[in-house]
C-alpha cells in the first residue's frame, strides 16, 4: 500500500513546481515572485486539503 | 522571429526564455520541468507503452499485449482515440521533444530504484495511485511548459516597453 507521507510530498513538490512556474511568468521582481509563489502554494495546497476534507466529511454529515 | 522563440520552448522547456536573455527564469522552468517530468516518467513506469504503435487499431500489437490484457476495454471510445492522437504525436512537443526523447532511457536506467518508492515491493507492482501520481506529474509538467511558451511570446512581443520599463524603474531608484 503506497505510504501517506509519499503522496504529500508528491502533492507538496507538485504544488511548489505549479506555483514557482507561475510566479515566474507573471511580471515583477524578485521580492514579488518570492510573494507569488508563497501565496499560490498555500492558496493551492490549502484548496485540495479543504477539498480532500470537504469530500470526506460531506458523505459523514449527510449520513451516508 | 518571436513565434520562432517562444515555439524553441517546445525542444526544451525555457529554451525561449533563454534566447530572450532571461537566463536566471529558463533555468528554474529548465529544472522543475524537467525535474516533473522525470519524476512522473519514474513513477509511472509504462509511461511510454501508454498509448503505444497501432493506437486506433483494435488489437494492441505484440509487445503491448500484455499492458492491454490488463487494462481491458480501457480508452476505446472516439473521445478517447482522438486522445490517444494528441498525447502520441503532440505530447512530446508540449513537454520539450529533447526532455520526452531522453525520458525513455532515463526511465530504463532507473527501473532498479522503483523499488525505494514507499509501497512497492516488485518492480512490476506498483501501485496504481503511485502510477496515477506519475501520469498527473508527466501531464502537468506538459501543461505547464504551455504557459511558459505563451510567456516567452508575450515577452517577444513586449520586449520594448518592458525594457523602458526597467530603465525608468532604475531611474527612479537613482
Amino acid at each position: 500500500m503506497i505510504s501517506f507521507p509519499f503522496v504529500l510530498a508528491c502533492l507538496i513538490l507538485a504544488c511548489a513546481g505549479v506555483s514557482l512556474v507561475y510566479a515566474l511568468t507573471s511580471p515583477g521582481d524578485t521580492s514579488r515572485i518570492i510573494k507569488e509563489s508563497g501565496t499560490s502554494w498555500v492558496l493551492m495546497f490549502g484548496g485540495i486539503v479543504a477539498l480532500a476534507v470537504a469530500i470526506e466529511l460531506i458523505p459523514k454529515l449527510f449520513g451516508r | 522571429m518571436k513565434l520562432a522563440i517562444a515555439l524553441s520552448g517546445l525542444i526544451f522547456p525555457g529554451m525561449g526564455h533563454a534566447l530572450l536573455g532571461k537566463r536566471g527564469r529558463a533555468a528554474v522552468f529548465f529544472v522543475v520541468l524537467t525535474g516533473m517530468f522525470f519524476g512522473g516518467v519514474f513513477l509511472e513506469r509504462e509511461f511510454y507503452f501508454k498509448f503505444g504503435p497501432g493506437m486506433l487499431t483494435a488489437g494492441p500489437p505484440e509487445t503491448s499485449q500484455i499492458l492491454h490484457d490488463r487494462r481491458g476495454d480501457e480508452l476505446e471510445g472516439v473521445v478517447d482515440k482522438v486522445w490517444k492522437v494528441i498525447f502520441v504525436y503532440a505530447y512530446p512537443f508540449f513537454v520539450g521533444i529533447g526532455n520526452y526523447c531522453i525520458g525513455w532511457p532515463w526511465t530504463v536506467a532507473t527501473e532498479r530504484f522503483v523499488m525505494y518508492i514507499p509501497g512497492v515491493l516488485k518492480p512490476a507492482e506498483i501501485p496504481v495511485t503511485t502510477r496515477d501520481i506519475g501520469y498527473c506529474f508527466a501531464l502537468l509538467s506538459g501543461l505547464l511548459n504551455l504557459l511558459v511558451m505563451m510567456d516567452a511570446y508575450d515577452i517577444a512581443c513586449n520586449e520594448e516597453e518592458l525594457r523602458a520599463r526597467d530603465l525608468k524603474k532604475k531611474e527612479a531608484v537613482a
